[in-house]
């Protein structure tokens, strides 16, 4: 009896779990935030670039970056939307992952240090003593901070660096539990306007200006299992980055990122736009990781031209 | 009708007024505390005295709930976490009830499984999803079987206690009777664990929706845990608090629905 519960619970829960992932022939499975950097794919999908290609897309939004490439790994998605210190933690690990593409640039210029107005903190040594709030420790946003501490004369063992999530991000500073944020896009545009707040560096534009943060990764297996699907993903998300291009400053962009961001209006229409970078660098890539190796987060090199998927 | 027998309906009308009486002025203590807690936030908030982006008007909040129901995303994430949350939830219970009861029967799966179960249950909820990802993926088979986890624990636990402490004179006088074991299984085993399973449903209750947004605002892309990290992120703290307010209700009418339903079905409970 016992055995024949368990069974029953096993087939159960395999039943919904294959249910939901089980993918048509030409269906990709892709886990996104709904951030605005990914305006280009929304706008293949709005336009039906994909349904040319004979693709259906399933656009899985999540929460957070943190579960991309695990669910990569675990089947749940063909194509992850992640960042590039996510990307060569998993290489250096064993889990072979290749970049696909890149989005829109601005990351530089839209990311940046927030801290209370009127307390001098203007560089990594003004930050000597103090708390640095980043989303995540280890990853991509707190490796650029403490880089551009260093390089702007900042001790950082004597800096202590707290994980507070983007939206709590302000009002922690407001209330003085931490001194300083490294936020994103929307909460960049929040503090511009917030009288008590100031915006003091874009450490991305410092320290590497031409960073490609963020991309689209799958792990070689499947790219290589379904290259035809691939490529013809790539061709739609490009006519994707060629309306966003064509639309920068437009009212149908706004409405769209509004659209799947769920961002006021008014807010969008703050949101510094850039073109969509034309090609993965790989001389970027190499950058991010000798700053990860020089912070511990990578032993040894990681080959970084065969993670870059050329069709 | 007699003067005594009227005397005597007068007297249990009027006790039965006075005990209204007093419900409704514990109540209304109850209803006013709400009520100040309330205008505090909102004053709090139109006057400043909390100067925040993620603290909107009370008004606010009600006027964002009832736009809701007009038509929007949130009612979809809560059916979506309800049915995730009653699936996990009769799973968990059953698989509960059953371990349960095997275990508290059978002393060589008692020795087989417990340890095993035990060394399970103390771990939480949220430390098993990030490894549950690379097994069960992040759809509803996640969601859900975390959610069975949750409740199965409480189910099992009162369901084995339980069963241990039948009335062993119960069990022989069946075999005296010589009552077959499904028989004596329905007849007897059943009608006196379910005091104790009736506590540990009531447990995984409480349990099952809390876990069931966890499980969504970790690896979800739908639900009202989905629907919660999402707007905070579109800076809609109105809809944020109203999601949070049909959490609350919904949990609050279940948890009234559990106590009909145990008044209905297990009318003894708490009269021993």
């Amino acid at each position: 009896m016992f055995v024949a519960m368990r069974l029953v619970l096993v087939l159960l829960l395999v039943h919904l779990g294959v249910a939901a992932r089980a993918a048509e022939p030409s269906t990709l499975r892709i886990s996104v935030i709904p951030t605005s950097v990914l305006a280009p794919l929304y706008a293949a999908l709005a336009n039906g670039y994909f349904k040319d290609e004979g693709l259906n897309v399933e656009l899985a939004p999540t929460a957070g970056g943190a579960i991309g490439i695990p669910g990569l790994v675990g089947g749940s998605y063909d194509i992850a939307f992640s960042n590039n210190v996510s990307a060569l933690s998993a290489v250096a690990q064993g889990i072979d992952v290749q970049l696909l593409a890149p989005f829109p640039d601005g990351a530089a210029d839209e990311t940046a240090v927030i801290a209370r107005k009127g307390e001098g903190i203007k560089t990594g040594r003004d930050l000597n003593g103090k708390v640095v709030a980043v989303n995540t420790n280890k990853n991509v946003i707190w490796l650029y901070v403490r880089e551009w501490i260093r390089q702007t004369g900042g001790d950082l063992s004597k800096i202590t660096f707290r994980e507070v999530a983007f939206p709590q991000m302000l009002d922690a500073l407001k209330q003085k539990q931490i001194d300083a944020a490294f936020e994103i896009n929307v909460f960049v545009i929040a503090a511009g306007k917030d009288p008590a707040l100031e915006i003091v560096s874009f450490p991305y534009r410092e320290v590497q200006p031409q960073v490609q943060p963020s991309q689209f990764v799958a792990t070689r297996k499947f790219i290589q299992g379904n290259k035809d699907k691939i490529d013809r993903f790539l061709r739609a998300l490009n006519r994707g980055g060629e309306w966003f291009d064509a639309n920068i400053g437009k009212d149908e962009l706004f409405a769209l990122v509004a659209g799947f961001t769920k961002l006021p209006v008014d807010v969008v229409r703050k949101m510094n736009f850039q073109p969509v970078a034309k090609k993965l660098e790989l001389a970027e890539l190499d950058k991010t990781m000798a700053l990860m190796k020089r912070e511990g987060l990578l032993k040894a090199d990681v080959d970084t031209k065969a993670m870059i998927y050329t069709p | 009708m007699s003067t005594i027998g009227t005397i005597g309906e007068i007297s249990r009308t009027g006790a039965r007024t006075n005990r209204a009486a007093q419900l409704i002025g514990v109540r209304l203590y109850g209803l006013l505390l709400i009520l100040v807690l309330l205008s505090l936030w909102e004053l709090s908030a139109r006057l400043g005295w909390v100067v925040s982006a993620y603290w909107p008007p009370v008004t606010a909040i009600l006027r964002a709930a009832v736009g809701e129901l007009a038509g929007g995303d949130m009612l979809d994430a809560l059916a979506s976490t309800l049915r995730r949350a009653a699936i996990g939830y009769i799973v968990g219970s059953v698989v509960g009830v059953v371990l349960g009861i095997l275990l508290g029967k059978s002393r060589v799966l008692r020795l087989a499984l417990l340890p095993l179960i035990e060394i399970i249950r103390p771990i939480p909820t949220p430390a098993v999803i990030p490894p549950l990802i690379l097994f069960l993926g992040v759809d509803d088979a996640l969601k859900i079987f975390i959610v069975s986890l949750a409740s199965f624990f409480p189910v099992f636990t009162n369901t084995i206690s339980g069963v241990a402490a039948i009335d062993d004179t119960l069990i022989q006088t069946a075999r005296t009777f010589r009552i077959g074991w499904l028989r004596t299984l329905v007849s007897v085993v059943l009608p006196a664990t379910l005091p104790a399973v009736t506590a540990g449903l009531r447990t995984a209750t409480s349990l099952t929706l809390v876990v069931a947004v966890l499980a969504e605002m970790i690896a979800g892309s739908s639900g009202m845990g989905y629907y919660l990290v999402q707007m905070q992120y579109a800076l809609r703290p109105d809809l944020m608090y109203a999601a949070v307010l049909y959490l609350a209700i919904v949990g609050y009418c279940l948890n009234r629905a559990f106590i009909v339903l145990e008044a209905r079905f297990v009318p003894w409970i708490g009269k021993t």
